[in-house]
């Protein structure tokens, strides 16, 4: 395509094998073009363009006709300007400096299509380029355009040509000049985002109604807008060795502890893959059990949710193209708090919180106790709950414990076609379906009449706990088969184990399951029940070293009254 | 050379997971094949047995079971019942004959009575325990009681009054009796086994058959059965049951009436809340002495007098002392009754004597029976009415 010659093995190699980190960008503006052709070589969307400032013009300054024909000028394409200028110009800047010592350079800039603001290339760069009038030879040109000729906010430096593409592919314009072995990354990113809305898996009745969106940069700016302090930090990271996506890792300074922020470092490093495009590719990544199916991290649409957790000294990681953020470090608590609990009466929540936390006991207990009980300990159930399930069980072809696994299954199924379905149609299909289904099952004898009711429970109460979706299935089922075949011996065997599996739980060093080996009231205000907000004096001990969260003052207004 | 390194540790840390893995895996295959679903038996495998009646004919024992009946019953009719009657020369034989009638086990989890027939009664009968003291199913909660009847058997073949289940009647009939009636003694398996391993004299609740209605037949309790050395001695009528209640501190409630009261009143009926019964003896000279007092909490329940009674502090007074006069003389009368014409220290005088005073017993258990006759027992009873019970006054 392009018709060089002048091609050193080595460097095609190079770029061939996409060896970016070693390619520096080069002194001379033809070879910086071939290098960029050859590396975007079948990117259409690549726009290019040399801009060559007419010397009359410059020196003289700006006039509205001359403008005229400079726009002429730059109608043409960049392929073709680019095969001209290398076949005419082959000499160097230094060659043009020794001619003219004032003489502006040649520039080229590149920058994808649909990601920048055209209008801003235009306005502020190629225009200020074009009629800038000479150049001060005691200067480096690079930091004079850097600093006295581009009007745009985000100017970087590089000079690799890993940093170039890095830039560009997100947006960023970048400028080259002749005879400078740096060139400058211009921000003049614009593409279309989502607009905020509320999310759609994390409803609330109070609070902030705004929720995160594809970009990380709208979504730390939601988060900058609530902490407004230098206290917070936003460090970005970059992960993917094709995505190259940006994360971001916010923490509050004098919150955060160290140790959780160093081993958040180390394994983020440690992390090599070819893409990220959603915030649970690094949730699995940095995860302490990675076989575990209980969250080690948690995860929010809510930028309240972020802040709340940050103040409590927890670290949240952004990442780019993902709504969702990952907090860390994560307790099992968090399972069943709420950013709601904490936005309306605290009566309310406290219950709803104690809600939630039977609604995990019932959908992961009741299937098991049930066939215990059906199967081995008749002696429990009240007589005449007895003689109505026996009387249920009669005529039913298969036994229970079969049944209840294939109910399970199909309340599963229900709900995953549910949310599959196009919106609308799957949940009132779902519910008709299961309805009938359910009733027609009972009433043909193909299945018991309690087993429906305890497979509605557990579907049911599931749903109250959705951070544990999937540690319920599988402890749901681990304690259904052990209760199958041991009865109640099974049932406790089993609890055990999942017992022990929780208080082994680790998120970043802290333990998930036992902040404290001893009962601490100060721990018991937020954890059964939400305290009101004036008692709720510390944050989490275990998470940080700066405690306190409120002043004295608070106590002294509740002894006035 | 680093490569190679890293290898290995990653095939011999995936070699002990897999390990691992199968170790837990074997361990559960284990379990699962060697003590798993080792009792799975759901609800449709098993025959739900309410109530137990044990009659003896020549030297064979004859079981009958009152079983819930699983296809009969629905949600429309509610529970029905069925009883089926199988014999044996041992109790076990004779469950395990059943089987050869019926598709399922018999399962006693949920055995709420056994009836004894006299016949068992008389010859003792320890020897029926035995077998619902090894099986594990029966509770030890399982309530003993005898059939005044011929046959225990006909007890279960009359009709629930109001539920199906005449054993789930007998069950709150027995249960209820202290707070309600105070007639008869509720006793459970685990206690009649007791009494029966120290030979001491114990009660055990009698029950027969009454008509309700025309043609219609149901149970009802009649006082008691009393055992001495676990053979049937005698019963004691429901009336006389009472006063035996009163003395051995076992009454929660009931009533007490009394006719030929006083000048200004007929019959008057009080209601008992709560009785406590404490019992006091002495010894001296060889003459053991006894002292009942029940202390009564009750409200007055029913007065009939020809005239309309108006109430002084003076007349409840009065009132309650001429019960307490009466309610003596009836206790008196009963455990006199009992000592001299039954002859059984059903109301634990010994056993009183054995946990208070050690000392004295070894003195005089050779010869207490004796002493029993002639003691001196005497009966203070103090009855307290909390109130007059009279709610409505126009």
């Amino acid at each position: 395509m392009i018709n060089i010659k002048v091609k050193p093995k080595q460097q095609q190699q190079k770029i061939n094998s996409n060896h970016l980190d070693s390619l520096k960008i080069e002194k001379s503006l033809d070879k910086n073009i071939q290098i960029i052709n050859k590396l975007f070589k079948d990117v259409d969307t690549l726009i290019t363009r040399i801009i060559e400032p007419n010397q009359f013009i410059c020196n003289s300054g700006a006039s509205s006709q001359n403008k005229q024909k400079l726009q002429k000028d730059t109608k043409k394409t960049a392929e073709g300007s680019n095969t001209q200028n290398a076949a005419q110009n082959s000499s160097s800047f230094e060659s043009q400096n020794d001619n003219s010592p004032n003489k502006p350079p040649k520039y080229f800039i590149a920058h994808i299509d649909g990601l920048v603001d055209s209008f801003l290339v235009n306005e502020n760069i190629i225009k200020p380029l074009l009629l800038f009038d000479h150049i001060n030879s005691q200067l480096n040109p690079v930091d004079y355009i850097m600093n006295s000729l581009i009007l745009i906010n985000e100017i970087k430096k590089v000079n690799t040509y890993k940093d170039v593409v890095e830039s560009i592919t997100y947006g960023d314009t970048l400028l080259l000049i002749d005879g400078c072995e740096e060139a400058l990354i211009l921000n003049t990113k614009h593409f279309n985002i989502r607009a905020i809305d509320e999310p759609e898996n994390e409803k609330s009745l109070a609070g902030p109604r705004e929720g995160f969106t594809e970009s990380i940069i709208t979504n730390l700016s939601m988060i900058q807008r609530k902490v407004r302090s230098n206290e917070l930090k936003c460090k970005f990271y970059k992960v993917g060795r094709q995505t190259h996506t940006q994360i971001c890792i916010c923490y509050i300074e004098s919150l955060v502890n160290k140790d959780v922020l160093n081993l958040l470092y180390k394994r983020l490093d440690k992390i090599d893959i070819d893409g990220i495009l959603d915030s649970n590719y690094l949730t699995e990544f940095i995860k302490d059990n990675p076989y575990s199916p209980f969250r080690t991290s948690g995860y929010t649409e809510r930028p309240d949710v972020v802040v709340g957790k940050l103040l409590e000294g927890r670290i949240a990681i952004l990442v780019d193209g993902s709504p969702d953020a990952i907090t860390v470090p994560y307790l099992f608590i968090e399972n069943f708090q709420n950013s709601e609990d904490y936005y309306l009466n605290f009566y309310y929540t406290s219950f709803a919180r104690i809600l939630r936390y039977i609604g995990f006991f019932l959908t992961v207990l009741v299937p098991a106790i049930y066939i215990s009980l059906e199967a081995y300990h008749h002696e429990i159930i009240p007589t005449n709950l007895l003689v109505n399930m026996a009387i249920e069980r009669t005529n039913v072809p298969l036994p229970a414990i079969v049944e209840l696994v294939l109910l399970l299954l199909v309340f599963d199924i229900l709900k995953e076609t549910g949310i599959r379905m196009p919106s609308g149609v799957g949940q009132a299909l779902s519910i008709v379906g299961a309805l009938v289904i359910g009733q027609a099952a009972v009433d043909a004898k193909m299945i018991a009449a309690p087993m429906i009711i305890i497979v509605a429970l557990t579907g049911i109460t599931a749903l109250l706990v959705p951070k544990m979706n999937a540690p319920i299935i599988y402890v749901r089922t681990f304690l259904l088969l052990l209760s199958a075949a041991l009865g109640f011996v099974g049932f406790i065997l089993g609890f055990a184990m999942v017992l022990t599996h929780l208080v082994n739980l680790h998120s970043f060093g802290i333990s998930q399951f036992v902040s404290n080996r001893r009962l601490d009231m100060k721990t018991v205000k937020d954890i059964p029940i939400r305290a009101p907000w004036w008692k709720l004096k510390t944050r989490p001990f275990y998470l940080t070293h700066n405690v306190r969260r409120q002043g004295d003052q608070n106590e002294r207004i509740e002894s006035e009254k | 050379m680093k490569g190679s390194k890293v290898k290995s540790s990653t095939t011999s840390t995936s070699r002990k997971i897999i390990t691992r893995i199968l170790c837990i895996v074997l361990c559960l295959i284990i379990m699962f094949t060697l003590a798993g679903c080792w009792n799975y038996r759901s609800l449709n495998d098993i025959t739900i047995v309410v109530g137990i009646a044990l009659d003896k004919r020549d030297t064979n024992y004859i079981l009958t079971f009152e079983i819930i009946d699983l296809i009969e019953s629905s949600k429309e009719t509610g529970v029905k019942t069925k009883v089926i009657s199988t014999y044996g020369e041992t109790i076990f034989d004779a469950i395990r004959n059943t089987k050869k009638k019926l598709a399922n086990k018999l399962y006693f989890g949920y055995a709420y009575v056994m009836i004894i027939c006299q016949d068992i009664a008389k010859e003792g009968i320890h020897e029926i325990m035995d077998f619902f003291l090894r099986d594990a199913e029966p509770r030890a909660t399982l309530f003993m009681t005898v059939s005044k009847e011929k046959t225990a058997q006909e007890l279960l073949l009359t009709d629930g009054v109001d539920s199906s289940l005449v054993a789930y009647n007998i069950n709150f009939i027995l249960k209820e009796d202290l707070k309600v009636t105070g007639s008869t003694l509720a006793v459970p398996f685990y206690k009649a086994y007791r009494a029966v391993k120290s030979k001491n004299a114990f009660a055990l609740p009698a029950l027969k058959v009454s008509e309700v209605l025309e043609g219609k037949k149901a149970i009802e309790s009649d006082g008691i059965a009393i055992f001495d050395d676990n053979k049937l001695i005698s019963f004691l009528p429901a009336d006389q049951t009472k006063y035996f209640l009163y003395a051995i501190n076992e009454i929660d409630g009931g009533l007490l009436e009394f006719t030929n009261f006083n000048k200004k009143i007929e019959r008057i009926t009080f209601e008992v809340f709560s009785c406590k019964t404490n019992l006091k003896h002495y010894y001296e000279d060889n003459q053991l002495k006894f002292t009942i007092k029940p202390y009564i909490k009750a409200s007055i329940g029913e007065i009939m007098s020809i005239t309309d009674v108006n109430l002084s502090y003076q007349d409840l007074i009065d009132i309650e002392h001429r019960a307490e006069d009466m309610l003596a003389e009836r206790m008196k009368a009963t455990v006199d009754y009992i000592r001299h014409r039954i002859g059984a220290d059903v109301i634990g005088f010994e056993d009183y004597i054995y946990k208070n005073d050690l000392k004295l017993w070894k003195q005089i258990h050779e010869n207490f029976k004796e002493l029993l006759k002639s003691a001196e027992i005497s009966i203070e009873p103090n009855i307290h009415i909390i109130n007059t019970g009279l709610t409505k006054n126009f």
